[in-house]
């Protein structure tokens, strides 16, 4: 036999459960990540926590009861991962309660429908920030930096990181908001 | 400043760590009554992920058409981005599977792993995830360089110990550590390995030799010689050989197959029975039983069989591969002993004095050698001749090294002691979290496997430096036996923690855990370091890992030159005689109280 032949479609259960979770996980994957980068702030843990979901979800598949919501099931085992983090080493910033985040999960499955608009609306929302904004934006975001390596770097307080950094997301937030009307009334 | 402008900012704070108690129970109790707001906090978590996901995006675009394209080299930027993000990652509360990450730090896998985490292609996550979920299932195989896949589920041996091994030049050539899956075919030139099978049974093989390790509970035998060691709980184990199968019923016998179909069997204890296949379909199935100290012959597939005279003489080389106590302490209780490891034992070591194999040394009910090994060179500890008060150990650096067992049966009620000494390296400013000796839970890690849920049945035991940072002190010694978690709270039964032993200090440690009783003790250089309740089972057949714990990668830093594990809790006066045994042979004075009585 040779084993890199192209293999033809295949139908059996196995496969088609494959098929299933993909299309279930591409569904779901955004606001799993979002749920779990929220409340994980390193982001290298927080990747690692994306994966260990993932695991999680394929090794539990066949269990899953598909009268179920998909991403519920799946932020829920999103949930006790990110406690078994807290547990598991000491917390390094306060994070939400357990009730908290089980209210969080019920919001983010709302929201999850609109996740692929906002991620494209965000796209052409990104290009406008400018300027010193987007070095201190590009700083968090792309190089994982602290703030206090950003202040240092721009020569601000930590503080005023903070404040740049929420009204830049503020804006974007908004300016989404805006995006996604006006692709609404067109 | 409108009430939704300042949740906005106590949003941004919360996303960026910075939120204090006040604000988070100001944001929790919007979050918890306000349907609206709940909502509009989850578009801000979906707005920090999808920022990070887009400024990622180009840096990774770039990489992978490098990488597609087969480009030598990467952008600069990008690839010192991903440096320092992993640098980031080899902190001690790394999985244990980062030891496969790190292996892979600049491969093109890890850019994959990368590519699909920051959900650019959310297929390509469900792939990596799965192929995660391989390593992962197979992490502790992944470090062993196999002529063939295995699977987690497949593995049926261990190669465990190897003297002058050749290998056949036409078959793949194997190392102490190396893991078998089922049909594994072993052709050995000349020299001899151990195979221990996953059930328990230990088979020498003698070359030339052509073996095949069919299951956990076969193997068979083409041509040359083999010893077979069969503990009680591998009862049935069968040698398949070209006409005969040999079943063992509680045994060690040896075996040996000529090129020209001659079949000897040779028991040196208990019974075996041999079935021979039939020669015609109406040919009853021959059966013979064989006793101890006797032998039979099968001429070719399908003859006659005959008795000859018993020989174990020509087994001898096969039988001395297994290491027995020559002449124990006499302290030293042999009840229950389930494994013995001792420095000055026959450990064996590569080219660079690393640690291949320590040998389970067999002595009183220890019948089954469960050697230690350790398949991959950056692992090994390293064999130190004069360690330890003039005496041998195996030093672990803290950093990567342990050893792990064949899989050992060990039972609710245990005793454990190590004669160790932490290094001066154990006092480092930047360790955070505490290094283990000893931890039950070996590969297949059931927790890092994602087996544990609430209540972790049954229980872990480990011995080491408290984990957490909140409770770490350098070269402080905790026994406990973990047993998962109950809400958020650690359910740790039989948890005492004793007092900072110092470094290039040698201590003997005894950790009883009666779960009988329900009680356990620390000891400390036969001193009680305190008394807590055990109340979790911990009965099982697992791996046993020396030097680590079994996910996270928190290391023991120091010596270890003796290891020993009973299945019982021990009585006081055993306890202090084997306490006494260890502190006379390693020089090490026992507390004065204790000397006293």
């Amino acid at each position: 036999m040779v084993s890199d032949a192209p293999h033809e479609e295949d139908s059996t259960p196995q496969n088609s459960a494959v098929r299933e979770l993909a299309r279930l996980w591409v569904q779901s994957q955004s606001v799993i990540s979002a749920y779990i980068t929220a409340n994980i702030l390193d982001v290298q843990h927080a990747e690692d926590l994306v994966q260990e979901v993932a695991q999680v979800v394929a090794e539990k598949f066949d269990s899953f009861d598909r009268t179920r919501s998909f991403i519920s099931w799946a932020l829920g085992i999103a949930r006790n991962r990110v406690l078994k983090y807290y547990r598991a080493r000491a917390r390094d910033r306060l994070v939400l309660s357990e009730n908290a985040l089980a209210k969080l999960e019920e919001a983010l499955e709302h929201v999850g429908q609109e996740a692929e608009e906002r991620r494209a609306a965000l796209k052409v929302c990104l290009e406008r920030i400018q300027g010193r904004r987007r070095e201190v934006l590009e700083m968090r975001y792309s190089q994982n930096a602290k703030v206090a390596d950003i202040a240092q770097r721009f020569g601000m307080s930590s503080d005023g990181v903070f404040v740049m950094l929420h009204r830049i997301r503020k804006v974007l937030y908004g300016c989404i908001h805006r995006q996604l009307a006006q692709e609404g009334t067109g | 400043m409108s009430d939704e402008s300042e949740l906005d900012l106590l949003l941004s704070r919360y996303l960026d760590g910075s939120v204090n108690a006040d604000e988070l129970a100001q944001l929790e109790s919007r979050l918890i009554s306000d349907e609206q707001f709940a909502q509009h906090f989850s578009r801000w978590c979906l707005l920090h992920r999808q920022i990070s996901e887009l400024f990622t995006e180009s840096v990774l675009h770039e990489i992978m058409n490098q990488f597609i394209q087969g480009s030598p080299a990467l952008p600069k930027k990008a690839l010192s981005q991903l440096t320092a993000a992993n640098k980031q990652t080899a902190g001690p509360m790394k999985l244990a599977f980062s030891d496969e990450r790190r292996s892979r730090a600049n491969s093109p896998l890890l850019f994959w792993r990368r590519w699909s985490v920051l959900g650019v292609a959310a297929a390509v996550l469900l792939a990596v995830s799965l192929w995660i979920f391989q390593q992962r299932s197979n992490s502790w195989l992944s470090e062993v360089p196999t002529a063939r896949d295995v699977d987690v589920n497949n593995v049926v041996a261990t190669l465990t110990q190897a003297v002058d091994a050749v290998w056949d030049p036409r078959g793949p050539a194997f190392h102490p550590g190396q893991l078998f899956c089922k049909g594994s075919h072993v052709a050995l030139k000349s020299g001899m390995v151990k195979l221990t099978f996953e059930c328990g049974a230990e088979v020498v093989l003698q070359g030339p030799c052509d073996f095949v390790a069919e299951s956990q509970m076969m193997g068979v035998l083409k041509s040359g010689k083999i010893t077979a060691h069969v503990p009680h709980r591998a009862f049935s184990f069968a040698i398949r050989s070209p006409g005969v199968d040999f079943v063992d019923l509680g045994t060690a016998f040896g075996v040996s197959v000529g090129s020209n179909g001659r079949t000897e069997l040779h028991v040196f204890e208990g019974e075996v029975l041999c079935s021979q296949e039939k020669k015609e379909a109406t040919d009853h199935t021959d059966v013979i039983h064989v006793t101890a100290d006797k032998a039979v012959e099968f001429q070719s597939p399908g003859g006659e069989s005959s008795d000859i005279a018993f020989d174990k003489e020509q087994f001898a080389r096969l039988i001395a591969v297994r290491r027995t106590a020559e002449a124990p302490p006499k302290s030293l209780v042999p009840s229950k002993l389930a494994l013995w490891l001792a420095a000055d034992a026959d450990v064996q070591t590569d080219a660079n004095h690393r640690v291949v194999t320590w040998p389970d040394i067999l002595y009183g009910d220890n019948r089954s050698a469960e050697d230690a090994t350790q398949i991959d060179e950056s692992a090994r500890p390293t064999f130190v001749p004069n360690a330890l008060n003039g005496h041998p150990a195996v030093r672990f650096d803290g950093k990567s090294n342990y050893i792990v067992t064949t899989p050992l049966e060990t039972t609710d009620d245990q005793t454990v002691f190590c004669v160790c000494q932490f290094s001066p390296n154990a006092y480092d400013k930047n360790r955070r979290w505490g290094g283990q000796i000893l931890n039950y839970d070996g590969p297949p890690s059931r927790e890092a496997n994602g087996f544990l849920s609430n209540t972790l049945h049954p229980g872990v035991l480990q011995i080491g430096e408290p984990l957490l940072a909140e409770e770490f002190k350098p070269t402080l010694l905790t026994g406990q036996v973990f047993a998962g978690f109950v809400g958020s709270a650690i359910v740790e039964s039989g948890r005492v923690d004793t007092r900072q032993v110092g470094a290039e200090l040698p201590v003997v440690v005894s950790y009883l855990y009666d779960y009988t009783h329900g009680r356990a003790v620390l000891s400390i250089n036969g001193r009680d370091s305190g008394e807590a309740r055990a109340f979790a089972p911990q009965a099982i057949t697992s791996r046993k890992i020396i030097g680590r714990h079994a996910w996270k990668e928190l290391f023991f830093q120091g010596d270890l030159a003796e290891l020993l594990i009973y299945n019982k809790a021990l009585s006081p006066s055993e306890l202090a005689d084997t306490t006494a045994y260890l502190a006379d042979k390693y020089s090490i004075p026992l507390d004065s109280n204790v000397a006293a009585k």
